[in-house]
C-alpha cells in the first residue's frame, strides 16, 4: 500500500515534468566534448540529464534546470525501482529551492518527494501550505490524497481526492479514486476507475499506463480473480516490457497458483534488478515451501540486511510483520510497529501493530488494534485473517471461523504460508466445535 | 595458467573507519563495473573490475560461504572468484577490425571491502590479455561488457596506450572519474556513468587527416601513457627502505642504460671531444650540467602537462626544446668548426698571426720563449699554441644543456605516476638519479675518448695530416647533428 502512495506522487510528478519540459529551451548545438562546466562530464548516452545540466549552466539563477532534472530522476526511479534516484532528485529540488524559495513546481515536488521518503506528516503540512496559496491545484489535492491516506486520515483523503478529481479528471485523479474505492471495499468501483486511469494516460506514458495495469490487477487478485489478474498483468508487460511491478505480480501470481518454480523465475528476475522487499518476502516464502531452508534463510536475511542494516526504504514494517509469521524477534518486532503507529494510523500498520501485539501475548490490545484496522470494511484477507486468529484468541470461536473463512473466501492464496495456517485454524475451529 | 592471489580486507570498525566507508553511487544495490584498456605495438591490456555493493555481495555471500559457517574465507574467496571468472571473462568481447580476440586472464584478485551498515562489499579485479598477432597500419578494435546487464550501476571505460600507438575516433575518454571504482563522485545531480562497451581506431603510424585523437573527459587530448620499469618503481605498494634504495640502484641503472639508446648526445659529446683539450674534471661537469638540466626539464615539463596544459600542450612544447636543444648543438658545431678550422691551417683566430713562418727576429732574448711549453708571450700577450684552444666552460655548459634539454619520456612518465600517487618526493630523487644514470654514461663516453685521444697522441700516427683533421671533422659531424635535430624537430 504504501508503494502505492509513491506511485501515486510520482505519476503527477511525470505530468509537471511535460509542464516543466515544454518551457525548457533545448541546445540543438549541443555536442557530446563539450562538457558543463562545474558538473561532472557525462556520457553521451545521457542525453536528457546533459539537457537538463546544460540549462542550469546556461542559467544558473534559474530553478527550472534543477527540476528538470529531479523529475527526470523522479520518472526513472518509478520505471527501474531504483530508489537512490529519488535521493538525487531530491539534491536538484533542494538546489531549486535555495534558488527560488518560492518556485511553485519546486515546491510541488518537494511535497511529493516527501511522500516517497515515508515523511507523510510533513508532506501533509507542505500540501496545506500550498493549497492554501493555490486553492485549485490538482497536483496539490494529490498530495493532501496522498499524505491523508497514509496517515489514515480517511476522510480528509476521500475530500482531497474528490477535489483532485472535479479539477483534472485524468489518469492521476482516477488511480487515487480507484486506490480509495479498494481500500473501501468497493471492488466493482475500484475496477472502474483502475481501468479509467489506464485507457487515459497519455499514450506516451508506457510505463504509467502499466503502472495502472498492475493496480487492476492487483484488485483482481485481492479477490483470487486469478485469471482476470494475470490478463491484465500481461498487458501491462505488453505496454512496457520487463517492468518490474509487472514481473513481481506475474511471479506473486504464480505462486498463488502453486507454480513455485515460475514464480521463482519472475521473482529471481525483479531482484536481479530491483531490492525490493516485498518480493524478497514472497521468494523466502517459496523456498520455504519448497523445503530449501537454506535458501529461504538467504532470502529472509536479505531483507533484514536491506530494511534494518541498510534503511533502504525506510520502512520497516514489513521487516517486523515477516518476524510476527515465524514467530521470531517478536519484541523487536512489536517495537518497530509501536513506533511506527505513533506516526501513522492507517489501517495496514494498525492491522501489523494488533498481529504483532497479539504474537507478544498482548491480546486484549491486539483486538483493539484490529478493531481500528477493521473500520473499513476493506475486504483485505490478511487483516480477516488476523482478526480470526485474534478473535479465536479472546476464545470468540464463532467469529473467529468467520472471519478466517471470509479471509480464505476472499483470496485462498492471500499468503503463501499464512493461508496454511488459516486453513489450519479453520479446521481447528471446524473439529472441536 | 591463471595465478591467483587473493586478498582479504575485512575492516569490521567500522565507526572508528567510518570515513574509509565509501558510498556507491547507486547505492547499496548496484553491481558497478569498470575497465581500462591499454593498448600497445604487440597486445591489449585490459583491467577489469566488479565492484559489488553491500545487497549484491549479501546475495553472493551464501554461494561464496561454502562450508555455512557465517564467515568468507580466503579459500572460499578464491573458489568462488575461479568460478565466477569463466562465466564473467565470457561475456567480454574484445574485436579487432571485427575479429573476435581471445581475453586471457594473466592475474585476478578478490578482495571484500567494508561498506555501510558494518556490511561488506565485493571487489574482484581481472588483468586481462590479448595478443595482436598482426598490427596492421589502423585497426578497428571493440570492447564490450556484457555482464550484469540489467543491474543497477555505475559502468565506466577508459582507454590509453603506450608509446608508438595513437588512438582516434574513440567512443571511451583516456581519463576515468572513480579512481578504478574506489571514489565515486560525490555531485549527485549527474547521472552515473552507463558505458558498456567501447569503439576506437589504433595505428602505429600516421593517424587518418580530420581524425580526432583520443581525448580525456574535460576535453583536452590525451597523453600517451608510457608505462615503464622506471615508471613502475614509484608504483609499488609501498616504499620500504630497503625497496627505495633498491629502487635508486635500478634508477640509476636505468638512466645509464637509456643514454645508451640513440639521440642521447653521446656522439656531440664525443665529437665535441675529439681533440679538445678536455680533463676529467670537464666531463664531470659535462655530466652535472646534463644532469640538472634533465632533472629540471622533467619537473618543468610534468608541472605543465599537470597544471598548465589548458594553455600549453606538452606536445607542443617538446618540438620547440628539441629545437632549441639543436639550435644549441648546431652552434656549439659551427663554433668548434671555426676554430679548428682555423687551428688545421695554423691561422691564430684572435691576432691572426700565422706561426708557420714566424721567425724570432725582435726577440730580445730577454724574454721567456719555450716552444716546447705551449704558452708563450708576445709582447705581452700570451696565447696558447696548444692544437685546439676553445674548451671553454660556457661551451661545456651550452653542451650539456642541450644533452638534458630534452626530457626523457621514461622520466616525465615517472614524475607524473610520482604526483598521481602522492610521492612526489621519492618521485623527485628517482628522477634526479635517473638523470645522474643518464648523465654518467655521458660522462664515461667523454672520458673515453679523451683517454684515447691522449693514448694516441704522442704517436707517429697522430701526427699525421689526416689524424689532425679529424678534430675538424668532428666538430662538421657536431654541427650538421645540431641541423638535423633542428630539422627533425620541425616535421
Amino acid at each position: 500500500m504504501q508503494s502505492k502512495s509513491i506511485n501515486f506522487a510520482v505519476i503527477l510528478s511525470v505530468s509537471l515534468l511535460l509542464g516543466i519540459g515544454g518551457g525548457c529551451s533545448m541546445d540543438s548545438s549541443y555536442s557530446p566534448t563539450a562538457k558543463a562546466a562545474g558538473h561532472i562530464p557525462l556520457s553521451e548516452n545521457d542525453p536528457e540529464a546533459e539537457s537538463a545540466l546544460k540549462l542550469i549552466d546556461k542559467m544558473p539563477d534559474s530553478p527550472d534546470g534543477y527540476t528538470q532534472l529531479a523529475v527526470l530522476n523522479i520518472q526513472r526511479a518509478r520505471r527501474t525501482g531504483d530508489f537512490s534516484l529519488n535521493t538525487k532528485a531530491e539534491t536538484a529540488v533542494n538546489r531549486a529551492l535555495e534558488i527560488a524559495p518560492q518556485d511553485l513546481p519546486s515546491r510541488k515536488l518537494s511535497a511529493s518527494l516527501l511522500l516517497t521518503f515515508h515523511r507523510f506528516a510533513e508532506a501533509l503540512e507542505r500540501g496545506k501550505q500550498l493549497n492554501q496559496e493555490f486553492p485549485d491545484d490538482a497536483f496539490v489535492f494529490g498530495v493532501l490524497t496522498d499524505a491523508n491516506f497514509e496517515l489514515g486520515n480517511y476522510d480528509e483523503a476521500v475530500a482531497a481526492a474528490q477535489k483532485m478529481v472535479d479539477i483534472k479528471p485524468n489518469s492521476t485523479s482516477y488511480s487515487r479514486v480507484a486506490h480509495i474505492r479498494s481500500i473501501f471495499g468497493d471492488q466493482a468501483g475500484a475496477v472502474e476507475m483502475y481501468t479509467a486511469a489506464a485507457r487515459s494516460t497519455d499514450p506516451k506514458d508506457a510505463e504509467g499506463q502499466s503502472w495502472c495495469l498492475v493496480q487492476l490487477g492487483d484488485e483482481y487478485f485481492k479477490y483470487g480473480k486469478f485469471v482476470e489478474a494475470e490478463k491484465v498483468y500481461d498487458e501491462a508487460l505488453s505496454v512496457f516490457p520487463d517492468f518490474y511491478m509487472a514481473l513481481a505480480a506475474k511471479g506473486k501470481l504464480r505462486a498463488a497458483q502453486n507454480d513455485f518454480d515460475g514464480a521463482e523465475k519472475f521473482l529471481k528476475a525483479v531482484l536481479d534488478r530491483v531490492p525490493n522487499v516485498e518480493t524478497a518476502v514472497l521468494l523466502g516464502d517459496i523456498y520455504s515451501r519448497k523445503g530449501d531452508t537454506d535458501k529461504a534463510k538467504s532470502q529472509y536475511d536479505l531483507i533484514e540486511v536491506m530494511e534494518q542494516k541498510i534503511g533502504l526504504n525506510n520502512d520497516q514494517k514489513r521487516l517486523a510483520l515477516m518476524w510476527a509469521d515465524q514467530n521470531t524477534r517478536l519484541g523487536e518486532a512489536l517495537e518497530i510497529l509501536q513506533r511506527e503507529q505513533l506516526a501513522r494510523k492507517d489501517i495496514f500498520t494498525e492491522d501489523a501493530l494488533a498481529w504483532c501485539l497479539f504474537k507478544n501475548g498482548r491480546i486484549k490490545e491486539a483486538n483493539e488494534s484490529i478493531k481500528r484496522a477493521m473500520r473499513l470494511k476493506s475486504n483485505d484477507a490478511r487483516i480477516l485473517y488476523h482478526a480470526g486468529v485474534i478473535e479465536k484468541g479472546l476464545g470468540h470461536r464463532a467469529e473467529a471461523k468467520r472471519l478466517i473463512e471470509s479471509a480464505l473466501k476472499l483470496n485462498p492464496a492471500f499468503d503463501l504460508i499464512q493461508n496454511e495456517n488459516a486453513t489450519r485454524a479453520l479446521q481447528d475451529l471446524k473439529t472441536k466445535g | 595458467m591463471t595465478k591467483a592471489r587473493i586478498q582479504i580486507l575485512f575492516v569490521f570498525a567500522m565507526l572508528v573507519f567510518a570515513n574509509s566507508v565509501f558510498a556507491h553511487p547507486l547505492g547499496n544495490f548496484s553491481v558497478n563495473q569498470f575497465a581500462r584498456l591499454e593498448v600497445g605495438r604487440s597486445e591489449i591490456k585490459v583491467h577489469q573490475v566488479l565492484d559489488m555493493a553491500e545487497i549484491p555481495t549479501f546475495q553472493e555471500s551464501a554461494a561464496i560461504d561454502t562450508d555455512k559457517d557465517g564467515t568468507l574465507s580466503q579459500i572460499e574467496l578464491a573458489a568462488y572468484a575461479a568460478n565466477l571468472t569463466p562465466a564473467y571473462v565470457s561475456k567480454l568481447s574484445l574485436s579487432i577490425n571485427g575479429v573476435p580476440a581471445e581475453l586471457k586472464v594473466s592475474e585476478k584478485n578478490i578482495l571484500l571491502v567494508a561498506g555501510a551498515g558494518n556490511l561488506p562489499t565485493l571487489r574482484i579485479e581481472w588483468d586481462l590479455i590479448s595478443p595482436i598477432s598482426t598490427v596492421e597500419t589502423a585497426n578497428k578494435v571493440t570492447y564490450q561488457n556484457d555482464n550484469y546487464p540489467d543491474r543497477i550501476g555505475w559502468r565506466e571505460i577508459v582507454v590509453s596506450s603506450t608509446a608508438g600507438v595513437t588512438i582516434y575516433a574513440s567512443s571511451a575518454y583516456a581519463s576515468g572519474l572513480s579512481d578504478e571504482l574506489r571514489s565515486y563522485p560525490q555531485d549527485l545531480l549527474s547521472s552515473p556513468l552507463s558505458e558498456r562497451s567501447a569503439t576506437f581506431s589504433m595505428t602505429n603510424g600516421k593517424i587518418p587527416e580530420n581524425a580526432v585523437t583520443l581525448i580525456n573527459r574535460d576535453g583536452r587530448p590525451a597523453v600517451s601513457i608510457q608505462k615503464d620499469r622506471l615508471a613502475e618503481l614509484i608504483a609499488v605498494p609501498e616504499i620500504t627502505p630497503l625497496i627505495a634504495l633498491f629502487g635508486l640502484f635500478v634508477a640509476f641503472g636505468l638512466g645509464a642504460v637509456h643514454a645508451m639508446s640513440p639521440g642521447h648526445g653521446k656522439t656531440v659529446v664525443g665529437a665535441y671531444l675529439v681533440g679538445s683539450k678536455g680533463t676529467p674534471k670537464h666531463a664531470v661537469f659535462l655530466g652535472l650540467t646534463v644532469t640538472i638540466t634533465h632533472t629540471l626539464g622533467v619537473f618543468a615539463l610534468g608541472f605543465i602537462t599537470l597544471f598548465a596544459s589548458n594553455y600549453i600542450l606538452p606536445e607542443r612544447i617538446m618540438p620547440f626544446l628539441a629545437f632549441v636543444s639543436g639550435l644549441l648543438v648546431f652552434f656549439i658545431g659551427i663554433s668548434l668548426f671555426k676554430d679548428r678550422l682555423f687551428a688545421f691551417l695554423g691561422w691564430n683566430r684572435e691576432t691572426g698571426h700565422h706561426h708557420s713562418d714566424h721567425d724570432h727576429a725582435g726577440h730580445d732574448g730577454e724574454s721567456t720563449h719555450s716552444h716546447d711549453g705551449v704558452t708563450h708571450t708576445h709582447g705581452g700577450s700570451t696565447h696558447s699554441h696548444a692544437p685546439i684552444e676553445n674548451l671553454t666552460w660556457r661551451k661545456l655548459l651550452a653542451l650539456g644543456i642541450s644533452g638534458g634539454l630534452l626530457p626523457c619520456p621514461s622520466a616525465l612518465v615517472l614524475m607524473l605516476s610520482a604526483i598521481s600517487l602522492g610521492r612526489v618526493g621519492y618521485g623527485l630523487v628517482l628522477t634526479l638519479v635517473f638523470s645522474f644514470g643518464l648523465a654518467a654514461t655521458l660522462t664515461t663516453v667523454g672520458l673515453l675518448f679523451l683517454y684515447i685521444g691522449k693514448a694516441v697522441g704522442g704517436t707517429a700516427f697522430a701526427n699525421s695530416r689526416l689524424i689532425k683533421a679529424l678534430p675538424v671533422f668532428s666538430a662538421f659531424v657536431v654541427a650538421s647533428l645540431g641541423a638535423v635535430i633542428c630539422y627533425n624537430s620541425l616535421g
